[in-house]
């Protein structure tokens, strides 16, 4: 070891409580730091995980590809692994349209991962001449398989294998779009037994809706002409993801949800983790900098005469630089690995605790790990690196620039202010001599003290944030699923009321507490008038309508309630309700619509067109909103009969239904069941919705998001704090000289506790006066960000805002003053010869 | 052979009405192995004088030759170089590292030069020095005497061309200031070594071969006392 790295050893052990402070520093950032990479890598490999068990591992897949074109598709090189179903034909269902269900081949292998299949009842094929159907098959009115049933496919060819919303298919020609009907050629029939029923999928534009999977072994899928093919990359990224899809520009593909939980992948999800990920890293860099910076700081200008000693020596600037980046590298090397572990360790805890609301999140029982690789490592151990060569090469830079003559001499430079300093009046009769030399001490070394003021009011604009940051969560929590119904049934559409009554029986299932079904109009109507409330503010002056009807139970109670009989609703006629409910703050508003309410409304079909669609007459006016409907926020109600709408709808405008219903005391999940059930033996068209849990899973997701902020913010805040401490007991031990002096002449007591306090006022009053106002516009830009998802109006927390206001005054004056007292209380002449450091 | 030249030396502290005059355009010269006494009394300018002398302290204006080295017109970094082997300082408050010990405090020039180290020439200094038997010992466990040896060691270790004296026996008794200040002149006999030692004791003054005294940052007196 060199005279040089033997000093810096010697240093660090000399500096002990410096030394720990930088030290925790390190620990606490690299902790952080490595808490951060975990966290956005673990949640990606969970993501990814739940992904690939719910929709298979796939990244691209071609819904309708030949066999020879399968076999030149260019960048093969870049597939990993291929899955191949064989698109064998379809079963036409409706003879008038161009709808029909596909018959995919497919294997074992594939049923594995790549497509998985979930039973809903029976089991897989696995013979020859086995198959599967998925749901939707069966929802459709004329079909009604059963597991071990023995059917006989008719099997047609279509001229595109498109999923048939209507009986026209766009593709594309030569680059251009084309419209064209589906057709069909016969081709065979085809018996297969039904030995189970599935969920349905998802897996692009062919292979969704109603599908049949038929047992086929791969040697009979690898000779099939028309193929479905889905790919896995490999070592997937967004230029091999490019690559690779370029040879696919006359053929369509789906790229798969799956992609997006790939780091390596450009899309917007990874965009936003590592956006968020390295600005928080930033974040953690800039405290740990300021940190470990203060305390290299501190820790060089207590050996300063050391340093002018070594510099009259001849030690040379370069040496200096290396002795302080050996004392830096010897604490990073201790630090580093404690703080990668220590990250580890909280992250471990932290997935644990995260799991269950993740796993609530993303639907899904996949268990989330701890993930990390050896490149994560790295980059935190390079960025701990930069943090710390950063912090010590300003302090470095700072002393090394310094003449030797201050610490040779033992006293500051000789510095002559050309303007005497005068201290208010005020100051001197309120606080006395004491606080007459605070005053000019401050105005004196303004560096000095903007160090440390610089650090308290951060720790004051972080602390303010937080509780912003809080309160803002809390009203997003409250504001989330407001009103809302356990369940809604999407019923879809109609051409007209015809089938409303099957529907109705829905109503009547077991475990209902309260429901209702309304039906509308399946168009947006629009409604300008300058009779609108002054208060309304819509935007355009046109006002969205919406033409509903109720089931006739719940009709008939409104009805009732309203004094309006069935007969005043005759024709084109409707009650107009003039009030909307919105939500605001986390509480439910109301607002009027009308000062006048008109006698007719005549609806324009869209909005702005002044071409009047349809008029309706007002046979009634409600003056108060329906605080039972989910329709209404913004939104203009004209209650019909379901008869009124039949006529409205005339125009093959269609109809559609949903259904809200409340579930009794622990009925939700059996209810749910029940209305599935019911919906299927039915051959109703319905889609069932677990409100409670998309709410819930909304919630869970706000919690863990102000979870994680708070953890975050309290760890940054922890570091801050130590750095206050440390900047403000330093500042005062390097006064030690000063203050033997004083006492030296005489200054008791009384006069030191008036200069502390002027001094801690004065820190106070611009850590509070820099503070506040930075704090409201960060709580502003949270509150923005915030908004994006749920709005409410900007507000901060004055009594934490007051609270904290008072707590910096105190917290300061605390240390001041105890920071101090082993200071004053020392020997005078040690402190004046500056020997009590030897 | 001059082995220090100062011309116009001129060191200025503030400006206009607010303007010290530290040092006011000192010239002077010293040859190889003389003992020059520097006294005056407080604020005459005698230890921005000796600060300027040992590349310490740059000065407003004028030039410090030592062994025909212009010293300000090297760089920083060399003139720390040059200060590390060409100038010993001696201070009041002896100034010795308190984390290193005793022998490392007097190698330290050499160390920060990564030079070997000439056992036997250490060896004779530390014996000559009186300290051969604290070598391990750290600066707060020796006294104010011994602490001062470990600095004169510190400043003859690598026989720079001129060793500078601030005060050395300003913190020291009787017995402790006689001991250095024969310490110093027997490394003038013995070693031809070139000293300036500032101080108030007339005695000291006396011994040495050559006195300049300062007022007001001028040379007001220059006369030598012996050959």
């Amino acid at each position: 070891m060199n005279i040089v790295q033997k000093l810096a050893v010697r240093f660090i052990k000399r500096n002990k409580t410096t030394s720990i402070v930088i030290l925790v520093g390190i620990i606490l950032s690299v902790a952080l730091m490595t808490g951060l990479f975990l966290f956005s890598t673990s949640v990606y490999r969970f993501s990814r995980d739940a992904t690939i068990k719910k929709d298979g591992d796939l990244h691209v897949a071609v819904g309708d590809i030949s066999r020879e074109r399968l076999e030149t598709l260019p960048n093969q090189e870049l597939v990993e692994k291929r899955t191949l179903l064989s698109l064998m034909g379809v079963e036409k269902i409706d003879q008038d349209h161009g709808t029909h269900f596909i018959v995919a081949g497919i294997s074992p292998e594939a049923m594995k991962e790549s497509v998985p299949l979930k039973i809903v009842e029976g089991r897989l094929p696995a013979h020859e001449g086995e198959a599967v159907i998925t749901q939707r098959v069966n929802s459709y009115e004329d079909k009604s398989l059963t597991v071990g049933q023995k059917v006989v496919i008719d099997l047609h060819q279509p001229n595109h294998y498109a999923y048939p919303s209507n009986e026209y298919v766009q593709t594309v020609e030569d680059g251009q779009s084309v419209l064209s009907l589906f057709e069909y050629t016969k081709d065979r029939d085809l018996p297969v037994t039904i030995v189970g029923i599935v969920e349905n999928v998802n897996l692009g534009r062919v292979m969704r809706g109603g599908v049949y999977f038929v047992y086929q072994t791969s040697e009979e899928i690898s000779v099939a002409d028309r193929l479905w093919a889905g790919f896995v990359i490999k070592d997937i990224s967004t230029k091999r993801l490019d690559d690779f899809c370029s040879g696919l520009h006359d053929l369509e593909y789906n790229l798969l949800e799956l992609t997006h939980y790939y780091p390596t992948v450009q899309s917007e999800m990874s965009l936003l983790m590592k956006a968020g990920t390295y600005s928080l890293l930033v974040i953690v860099a800039l405290v740990g900098v300021a940190l470990i910076q203060n305390g290299f700081l501190i820790s060089l200008s207590r050996r300063m005469r050391d340093l002018s000693v070594l510099s009259s020596i001849g030690m040379t600037r370069r040496q200096k630089w290396m002795m302080s980046l050996t004392e830096g590298l010897g604490l990073y090397f201790i630090g580093m690995p404690i703080g990668i572990a220590t990250g580890f360790a909280v992250m471990t805890v932290l997935l644990k605790v995260m799991t269950p609301k993740m796993q609530n999140i993303l639907e899904t029982d996949v268990t989330m790990q701890l993930a990390w690789d050896l490149l994560t490592l790295v980059i935190i151990a390079v960025a701990a690196f930069v943090t710390l060569f950063i912090a010590s090469v300003i302090p470095v830079v700072r002393t090394s620039k310094k003449s030797p003559l201050p610490g040779v001499r033992l006293q500051e430079d000789i510095k002559i202010k050309l303007k005497s300093l005068k201290s208010p009046k005020i100051i001197s009769r309120l606080f006395g001599m004491g606080g007459e030399i605070a005053w000019k001490n401050m105005r004196r070394n303004r560096r000095r003290f903007k160090g440390a003021l610089v650090v308290l009011v951060f720790s004051m604009v972080l602390f303010l944030t937080l509780s912003s940051v809080t309160l803002y969560m809390d009203i997003s929590m409250r504001r989330i699923g407001l009103g809302q119904d356990d369940i809604e049934v999407d019923c879809t559409k109609h051409k007209d009321s015809k089938e409303f009554a099957r529907y109705e029986k829905l109503l009547e299932t077991e475990g209902i507490k309260d429901g209702y079904l309304i039906y509308a109009l399946n168009d947006d109507y629009f409604y300008g008038s300058d009779r609108f409330a002054d208060e309304l503010d819509i935007l355009g002056g046109n006002i969205q309508v919406a033409i509903i009807s109720f089931d006739s139970k719940t009709l008939g109670r409104l009805l009732s309630d309203w004094h309006v009989s069935r007969e005043d609703l005759e024709g084109k006629r409707a009650v107009l309700v003039n009030q909307f409910f919105y939500q605001e703050d986390g509480l439910r508003r109301a607002q009027d619509i009308f000062d006048i309410t008109p006698s007719k409304i005549e609806l324009m079909a869209t909005e702005g067109h002044h071409e009047v669609a349809m008029t309706i007459e007002v046979a009634k006016v409600l003056s108060e909103g329906l605080d039972f409907c989910a329709l209404g926020e913004y939104t203009l109600q004209l209650i019909v009969l379901p008869e009124t709408l039949d006529l409205l709808a005339g125009d093959g405008r269609g109809l559609r239904a949903n259904m809200y219903v409340n579930a009794e005391d622990n009925q939700l999940q059996p209810l749910i069941k029940r209305l599935e059930t019911k919906i299927y033996e039915e051959k109703l068209h319905g889609y069932v919705f677990n409100m409670v849990a998309d709410v819930q899973s909304t919630k869970d997701v706000v919690s863990l998001s102000s979870m994680l902020i708070c953890c975050f913010l309290a760890m940054i805040l922890l570091i801050v704090m130590v750095n206050i401490y440390n900047v403000l007991s330093a500042s005062l031990r390097s006064r030690r000289r000063e203050f033997a002096v004083l006492r030296s002449v005489g200054m008791g007591e009384k006069e030191f506790r008036q200069m502390l306090c002027v001094e801690s006022f004065f820190y106070s009053l611009k850590v509070i006066l820099y503070g506040i106002p930075l704090a409201v516009l960060t709580s502003f830009v949270v509150h923005q960000a915030i908004g994006l998802a749920i709005e409410f109006s900007f507000r901060i927390p004055y009594l934490t805002f007051f609270l904290s206001a008072v707590a910096v005054t105190v917290i300061i004056m605390l240390i001041m003053n105890l920071g101090s007292r082993k200071v004053r209380k020392g020997n005078i002449l040690d402190a004046l010869k500056w020997e009590a450091d030897l | 052979m001059d082995i220090l030249t100062v011309q116009n030396l001129k060191k200025y502290y503030g400006k206009d009405e607010t303007l010290v005059k530290a040092i006011d355009d000192i010239s002077f010269s010293v040859e190889k192995g003389d003992f020059v006494a520097i006294i005056g009394p407080s604020g005459s300018g005698k230890s921005t004088l000796m600060h300027a002398i040992g590349g310490v302290d740059r000065p407003t204006d004028g030039k410090v030759l030592i062994d025909n080295q212009d010293i300000y017109q090297l760089s920083d970094e060399k003139l720390a170089i040059f200060r590390r082997r060409q100038v010993g300082l001696i201070y009041q408050f002896y100034n010795l590292i308190p984390i290193l010990t005793v022998e490392e405090n007097i190698k330290l020039p050499l160390l920060l030069d990564h030079q070997k180290v000439d056992d036997d020439k250490f060896n004779e200094l530390v014996r000559q020095l009186g300290i051969d038997d604290r070598l391990n010992h750290l600066p707060n466990q020796l006294s104010g005497g011994q602490q001062q040896r470990v600095s004169i060691g510190r400043s003859l270790i690598y026989s720079p061309a001129i060793v500078l004296a601030d005060e050395p026996t300003g913190n020291l008794d009787s017995d402790a200031s006689r001991e250095i200040v024969e310490l110093l002149i027997d490394s003038n006999q013995r070693l031809n070594q070139t000293i300036l030692i500032i101080t108030h004791d007339e005695r000291i003054a006396m011994l040495a071969k050559r006195i300049l005294a300062l007022k007001d940052g001028k040379i007001v007196r220059d006369e030598r006392v012996r050959k």
